[in-house]
């Protein structure tokens, strides 16, 4: 079976919903989400992901097809193969770009010193949203890039809010992880254990 | 796999902000919270590769190493060594 989805001019989250109805409506085949913006590739590939889905993403026209299979195609061979540390079901949402109140500088360094320490320690947590001025840290601090990077290695999702990027105007600085909606944030928050808020 | 890597720790957390700004564009150093088995400092150091350990040296001629302590860190295999290192040391086997 193969359902086709266009959910070209349609705003976010609206292709993500869906493409999640559509999945929720087979019990086996393909389904094919036609988009226009890369925001959308990355959220409709980030559900099928997270449905632990094997999908692929073909581009033309400055569109994107995202190709989930359901079903027997469920597994791909590199999810059996590939051995990773636990991660910790716990999600740590960063809402600034310093930890702690007080001098700048001090949060500054203490953020930086926070995100290696976290690199170095098992179990690493499931995820890591970044909302509001946390997105800076994403796109503008290279030195928590590097562990940010280190930790997305372990299997840690790195997720920063979309539209907060859009607020600060860096969106095409983004340097590690994937950008993410309100629904996927909350659902990440939800579903963990363990929250952490800085 | 051997990695070997220099610490630098600092008596105060304004020492050590200050050094990285010296340090910060220059070279490869990374601002870290201090290894838990080095007890006699502040809770930041400064982290930098064995190999820029040299030019670190000439950067910093000028700065009042008092307070600071080196350290050479030798990580094989999940086994990890910590040497202490002499300014003065340091700087006469780099000459």
């Amino acid at each position: 079976m193969e359902v086709k989805i266009d959910a070209r001019g349609l705003a976010c989250p609206k292709p993500v919903i869906e493409t999640k109805k559509a999945l929720e409506g087979i019990n086996e085949g393909n389904i094919i989400t036609l988009v226009d913006n890369a925001v959308a590739r990355d959220n409709v590939s980030k559900l099928a992901k997270s449905l632990k889905l094997h999908f692929s993403v073909s581009e033309a026209d400055g569109n994107f097809e995202i190709s989930i299979f359901k079903g027997a195609y469920a597994q791909s061979p590199e999810d059996m193969v590939q051995k990773r540390p636990d991660l910790a079901n716990l999600v740590i949402l960063v809402g600034k770009d310093t930890l702690g109140e007080g001098e700048r500088e001090l949060g500054e360094t203490l953020i930086k010193s926070y995100f290696y320490a976290l690199s170095e320690s098992e179990p690493y947590p499931k995820a890591i949203l970044f909302v509001n001025s946390g997105v800076k840290l994403t796109t503008l601090n290279s030195q928590v890039i590097e562990h940010l990077k280190k930790l997305t290695e372990y299997g840690t999702e790195i997720l920063s809010c979309g539209l907060c990027l859009d607020y600060y105007q860096i969106k095409d600085f983004l340097q590690v992880g994937g950008v993410t909606n309100m629904y996927h944030i909350i659902e990440l928050m939800n579903e963990a254990n363990n929250t952490i808020t800085l | 796999m051997e990695r070997n890597y220099m610490i630098i720790t600092f008596s105060s957390t304004h020492q050590a902000i200050h050094f990285e700004r010296l340090l910060l564009g220059r070279f490869a150093i990374e601002m870290i919270p201090t290894p838990r088995d080095i007890t006699a400092s502040c809770g930041l150091s400064l982290k930098f590769e064995k190999e820029d350990l040299s030019s670190i040296l000439d950067a910093l001629k000028a700065e009042d190493l008092s307070g600071k302590q080196l350290y050479e860190y030798i990580e094989e295999k999940q086994i990890r060594k910590m040497i202490t290192i002499g300014w003065e040391d340091a700087y006469a086997t780099k000459a």
